[in-house]
């Protein structure tokens, strides 16, 4: 038997059934190609009007004055922090019980 | 009547009614009375009069206690310190224990001492006092693992106050005064009182102390712990460091690892104690910039910071209370059962993030742009720059996407419970109201700013710049789960800087007691030895049965007199 779909559920709070449509997989996938044209839109914004560059140097030279630059920097910052994060799992992940024999919830 | 309330500082309402409250066990006095303190304080903070000003001087011998301290640095800090003690205090309505109100009042009190402190002996007992009172808001869990971390946090608390304290005897030694202003690291007082500092502030490898106790304190001793002894730290390193270049450094590492370790880590509070560690980087290069905008812009984020971080550690509380578990792997789909928290945490989070209109946004700006004027003249500010951008990017990743996700969305955990308690969702709403208030209405923030309003945050620019920021982290967000390469939450403990004294330290201890143990048993088995041989010996030669007491005959006495006559006589002859 399936599990029970948002709406058949009596026991989600009324205030939340209002909600329930982020659940539905369309919505969910369309969220990459929503967040992902937001993005190129965005950065895309640089070509067409220059930004004033925070730093103080020769107008042009510094990195910040590559078009999306934010956008890269966020998009790498993101991605970078989750890989090198997962790769310090390797390194430093013990088992739940480490220095706790008894360990679980809280 | 002012008169008399500018020599108060308003630590004192929150610890008398902590002390009235002691002994009473009524819980709806005690509640009474967390509320009293909070509206008594701000009563007194309001009534101040304008410009700086010294009240509460006590002497006690040639000591001079300055316990009121109001200028333009203290007046921001005590604010938000009386708004927090507020909204814990509704928080914490629905809780019946003693400890947790009695300690939490008095906690709060020695938060707002130690900013008011206008010399070194003030803010050491009032450091002191934020250790000793906020361990209980640990203890109070009730737990054997709280209780040792408890002890721990302890230990290092109170470790930060020796510190503190031999740092200002040598600083008199020094200056000849108790004075805390300016302080530098010119001397050893002054180093000895930065680290102190640092302890408190979670500098790199110093920081473990929030990530091991946070979590383990209880749901409401979470929401206090957050909002106090860290901010307090950054005022002190604002009022003593501030334009001390070491703490640009400090900060960009305390931004920028904490987001690692926040990706991987499963318990949501202990995601946001890692986060609350990455915020006060931002606060920590705010100081070592120390130029005006700089130091506002530390000012703006702690007073903010203090108001989101609440929030979010109020609804994984709620979570908490109502699910038993704030693990990630454990959650999902929450905002089926708990719709108003997950609004509140969503609002927690885009300020956290630094959303435009949210308070973070406001804050945060003055900060990067105090650091890019910097780097503009020293070419060397542009790593701590580009390492704040990538933080603020990780901030994202872990306090506003990953704690609202996996409790509220990510897969329905079908746990169908409560919404949170009526007073919880006051003291959330509160917080996310001033969130976005703020965020809109940033000239309240700025009109409290230690060096007056001169920032626009909200230049088209900003805006633009901080959205293609925000918006492609969020890409990648949904990139990474797309692709299914978003690391799924794992049951784990994850080692961090405090495996060196709960297991390497522990360790050697153990084998330090081991080695005792066996060195005190070898040592007694070999003087159990000595003594019966050695005892047996004299016994043999003292006892009445022994050789000395045995008849000797006159014939070899007479023979041993001679002979020992003999070499006198040698030797007196021989002796010039």
């Amino acid at each position: 038997m399936s599990a029970p779909t948002p709406e058949q559920d009596d026991l989600i709070h009324p205030l939340a059934k209002a909600l329930t449509w982020t659940e539905m997989p369309t919505v969910r996938n369309a969220m990459f190609f929503v967040f992902g044209i937001i993005t190129l839109g965005l950065a895309a914004v640089d070509f067409f009007i220059h930004r004033h560059e925070i730093f103080h140097s020769e107008p042009g030279q510094t990195i910040e004055a590559i078009p999306g630059f934010y956008a890269w920097m966020g998009f790498l910052s993101f991605v970078a922090a989750v890989f090198i994060g997962w790769g310090l799992r390797f390194l430093i992940m013990r088992p739940e019980t480490y220095y706790n024999p008894e360990a679980g919830d809280e | 009547m002012s008169d008399l309330l500018a020599q108060i500082s308003p630590a004192w309402p929150f610890i008398i009614a902590g002390l009235i409250a002691a002994p009473v066990r009524m819980s709806l006095v005690r509640k009474g009375l967390a509320l009293m303190a909070p509206i008594a304080a701000f009563i007194i903070w309001m009534s101040v009069p304008s410009g700086d000003h010294t009240g509460g001087v006590i002497e006690l011998g040639p000591f001079v206690l300055e316990t009121f301290r109001f200028d333009g640095l203290s007046r921001i800090w005590g604010l938000v310190f009386i708004i927090a003690g507020f909204i814990n205090a509704i928080y914490g309505l629905h809780q019946k224990d003693r400890i947790e109100d009695v300690f939490g009042l008095i906690y709060a009190g020695a938060a707002l001492g130690a900013v008011f402190s206008g010399d070194l002996l003030t803010l050491f007992f009032f450091w002191e006092l934020t250790a000793i009172s906020s361990v209980f808001l640990i203890w109070a869990s009730r737990s054997a693992v709280s209780f040792k971390a408890g002890l721990r946090y302890l230990a290092i608390q109170v470790l930060s106050g020796v510190l503190l304290l031999t740092g200002a005897v040598f600083q008199v030694a020094e200056t000849g005064s108790w004075a805390f202003n300016e302080i530098g690291l010119d001397g050893p007082g002054g180093i000895f009182i930065f680290l102190a500092f640092g302890i408190k502030a979670g500098f790199p490898l110093l920081h473990n102390w929030i990530q091991d106790a946070y979590p383990k304190a209880t749901i409401v001793g979470t929401v206090m712990l957050s909002g106090f002894t860290t901010k307090l730290a950054i005022y002190a390193l604002a009022r003593g460091f501030a334009g001390t270049e070491i703490l640009i450094w400090i900060g960009m590492i305390m931004t920028a690892f904490p987001v690692f370790f926040a990706v991987i880590e499963n318990d949501l509070r202990k995601v946001l104690s890692y986060s609350l560690n990455n915020q006060l980087g931002y606060m920590v290069v705010g100081v070592g910039v120390g130029t005006e905008l700089a130091i506002n812009g530390a000012a703006a984020h702690a007073f903010v910071h203090i108001i989101y971080k609440g929030l979010l550690f109020m609804s994984m509380g709620a979570v908490l209370m109502r699910t038993g578990t704030a693990k990630a792997s454990e959650l999902g789909g929450l905002y089926k059962s708990m719709p108003l928290t997950a609004v509140c945490c969503l609002i927690g989070a885009a300020a956290i993030s630094a959303f435009p209109l949210f308070s973070g946004f406001v804050a945060k700006a003055m900060i990067l742009s105090a650091l890019a004027y910097e780097a503009s003249y020293h070419a060397i500010y542009f790593i701590p720059w580009v390492v704040l951008i990538f933080a603020s990017a990780g901030v994202l990743e872990h306090a506003g996407i990953k704690v609202p996700w996996f409790a509220f969305f990510a897969h329905d955990s079908k746990r169908r419970v409560r919404e949170a308690p009526a007073n919880m969702l006051i003291a959330m709403l509160i917080a996310a109201f001033l969130c976005i208030f703020l965020g809109v209405n940033y000239g309240v923030l700025y009109d409290l700013l230690p060096y007056g309003p001169s920032y626009e945050p909200y230049t088209g620019e900003h805006i633009l710049t901080q959205m293609q920021l925000l918006m492609a982290a969020i890409f990648a967000f949904a990139f990474l789960v797309r692709m299914k390469w978003y690391p799924a939450e794992m049951k784990a403990e994850n080692l961090d800087t405090d495996w060196i004294y709960r297991r390497l330290g522990d360790g050697f201890f153990r084998w330090l007691f081991s080695v005792t143990g066996r060195l005190t048993a070898a040592l007694a088995n070999l003087w159990t030895t000595i003594r019966t041989r050695l005892g047996g010996r004299m016994f043999n030669a003292f006892s009445p049965m022994g050789a000395l007491s045995r008849d000797i005959p006159s014939g070899l006495l007479a023979i041993w007199a001679s002979g020992l006559l003999a070499i006198v006589l040698i030797i007196a002859y021989l002796a010039p």
